[in-house]
């Protein structure tokens, strides 16, 4: 008979679209990416953080199918090894800056993978360039647009043979605010009408946290943490912050008095992220029952302070 | 792969520089056949045979750069097949072709295109297959053209219309294309390989211009110092064969040409798939 916990995993496994495994690119003696184990369900935005040198690039290579793994597995859409060949047309990408033939137009640009893909209908490629917001740029040669523009297109030869899993490398980067703002709106549009799973990576935060569903963070080509959006903001959120010796005792001190949302992080700290104003309540109960307290404070992170946090500080942002 | 192939047959006829190269072929027929027509006009008897030891190929005349002589004995008329033959032993078609090769072989690597597609193909391998298609194309398009386009342009600056002997012409016009094609796939070799436009066109330009006769003369003679003598490597190189096929060719030069284009292509075709197979884009 399954058990509760064996069902969960598998309702799990069967979610998740794309999962790799001790996923390795190894340049000589560097690592630049080393064991991740990444995992983005069906439908998800998956934001991939990452300072510049990450290893976010030859990552999302390796999953795009651009750059073989030194070692390691990708499973995706449930096949893995040779059969991976299967499903690679399931795949679009955009990696690094959009490659275009600077002679040729929008239409011609798109047009060249619709003969890879066998698609003949004008129609289609009309709506793809609806999408994008690229309808009116009429003969106009890509070597003439914007970056945005260029950005735009990038996106747009990657939904070609509409892809299950679009795979998005740093698409903001070097965008205005109102740039931004079309590639964000576009990403959201494809998710929601196309249920596409998306994953994004970028290193400028703010950005990414108003779209992606869940995040991976790398540094140094290793995979920090996964989380999944609630459990991020939860982590940012404002919390009474206590620090002990010994977080285990405090407890049953704290469940006695009806706290139920906190979160032991550490060997000596407790996050609370409810009844803010009893800090002091809570820290003469502790007293009372000889708990030594070493600190208690109401502290709140940005999403970037906890990424730096992460990563290993400012100094070296 | 029907699908790949007539993708980069779109990408082709899209590319601006097929038109250009076509264009300044075009031109150069033009003065070349003009040139040729003053040169016969004041040519005397003896400057012609003269003229006419130079141009029958041999080992030992092999020439290095472009040269274009009229082969035409004299008080026969100037054929149409006269200045194919001597644009081809000039090595226009060589070098117009080589560098095409290289642009388009490159087009999608250095604009970055390859990555929207390189990773939604079962066999990276197949997209060098379909190149060397077009590229296939792009040969005949560009030595049949050239063709008749040498025939409208007989037609304009000598007044008359005189094709040649047509079995000659066939053989040799079939066994240059496939030697010429072998030419434009070490070529693509090279650019996909090396990666570099600027030093794959160099070298595709010297190879074109048969520079590679002094790296075969030392080849040569160390090959005949170990005991194998008259020994010329010209006879297994595609740029040897295009130097040394004659006008009237035998059926067996024909045949010995032909057998080594066909290796040529097929390591050529073989080792770019490999390489492009396994390296990361």
């Amino acid at each position: 008979m399954i058990n509760a916990d064996k069902k969960k995993e598998m309702k799990n496994l069967s979610e998740m679209l794309l999962e790799t495994r001790n996923l390795t690119k190894q340049y000589g003696h560097h690592k630049a990416v080393d064991s991740v184990n990444m995992h983005i369900k069906k439908g998800a935005i998956y934001g991939f953080i990452g300072r510049n040198g990450a290893g976010k690039t030859t990552c999302l290579k390796m999953i795009s199918g651009l750059s073989k793994p030194t070692c390691g597995e990708i499973e995706m859409f449930g096949y893995k090894g040779k059969d991976l060949q299967k499903v690679r047309s399931r795949i679009g990408c955009l990696i690094e800056a959009p490659g275009l033939y600077g002679n040729m137009t929008a239409y011609e640009n798109l047009n060249i993978k619709c003969k890879l893909f066998g698609i003949k209908k004008k129609s289609y490629i009309e709506e793809i360039l609806r999408i994008i917001g690229l309808e009116d740029v009429g003969k106009k040669k890509t070597k003439h647009f914007s970056l945005g523009m260029k950005q735009r297109l990038g996106i747009g030869l990657a939904l070609i043979g509409d892809p299950d899993l679009l795979v998005l490398d740093e698409p903001i980067n070097g965008l205005d605010p109102q740039g931004i703002a079309e590639i964000r709106d576009t990403i959201q549009r494809l998710q929601k009408e196309k249920n596409m799973t998306i994953c994004i990576s970028s290193h400028i935060l703010e950005e990414l946290s108003k779209i992606a569903t869940d995040y991976g963070i790398i540094h140094n080509g290793s995979l920090l943490q996964e989380i999944t959006r609630e459990e991020l903001i939860r982590r940012c959120s404002e919390r009474i912050e206590l620090t002990l010796d010994h977080p285990k005792q405090a407890i049953p001190v704290m469940d006695s008095m009806g706290f139920t949302n906190y979160q032991v992080t550490d060997k000596e700290h407790i996050h609370i992220f409810e009844r803010l104003n009893e800090s002091a309540a809570l820290n003469m109960e502790l007293a009372k029952s000889g708990i030594p307290v070493k600190g208690i404070s109401i502290t709140s992170e940005e999403l970037e302070t906890y990424f730096l946090n992460l990563t290993g500080g400012a100094d070296h942002a | 792969m029907l699908n790949i192939i007539k993708m980069d047959l779109y990408r082709m006829l899209k590319t601006k520089s097929m038109y250009v190269i076509w264009i300044v072929l075009a031109a150069i027929l033009l003065i070349t056949t003009s040139l040729c027509k003053t040169d016969y006009e004041l040519s005397t008897e003896k400057d012609a045979m003269k003229q006419e030891q130079v141009t029958e190929p041999t080992v030992d005349n092999i020439n290095v750069g472009m040269m274009v002589t009229l082969p035409t004995e004299p008080g026969e008329k100037v054929t149409v097949y006269d200045i194919f033959f001597a644009n081809s032993q000039g090595k226009l078609y060589a070098l117009l072709l080589v560098i095409f090769t290289v642009l388009f072989s490159t087009a999608d690597i250095s604009s970055g295109y390859i990555k929207n597609i390189g990773g939604q193909v079962r066999n990276r391998g197949t997209l060098i297959f379909s190149r060397a298609i077009a590229l296939a194309v792009f040969t005949v398009l560009t030595m049949a053209g050239a063709f008749l386009f040498q025939a409208a342009a007989n037609g304009i600056f000598f007044g008359e219309l005189e094709w040649g002997n047509t079995k000659a012409i066939l053989s040799y016009f079939v066994t240059e294309l496939a030697l010429h094609y072998a030419l434009v796939l070490i070529c693509m070799a090279i650019a996909i390989i090396l990666k570099n436009n600027v030093i794959s066109m160099v070298i595709a330009v010297c190879l074109s211009m048969n520079v590679m006769t002094i790296v075969y003369g030392v080849i040569n003679s160390a090959i005949q110092k170990i005991g194998i003598q008259n020994f010329q490597i010209y006879k297994y190189t595609i740029t040897g064969k295009l130097s040394l096929l004659p006008m009237n060719p035998s059926g067996n030069e024909c045949l010995a040409a032909f057998g080594v284009a066909i290796v040529f292509i097929v390591i050529m075709i073989s080792v770019s798939s490999v390489v492009f197979q396994k390296r990361d884009i």
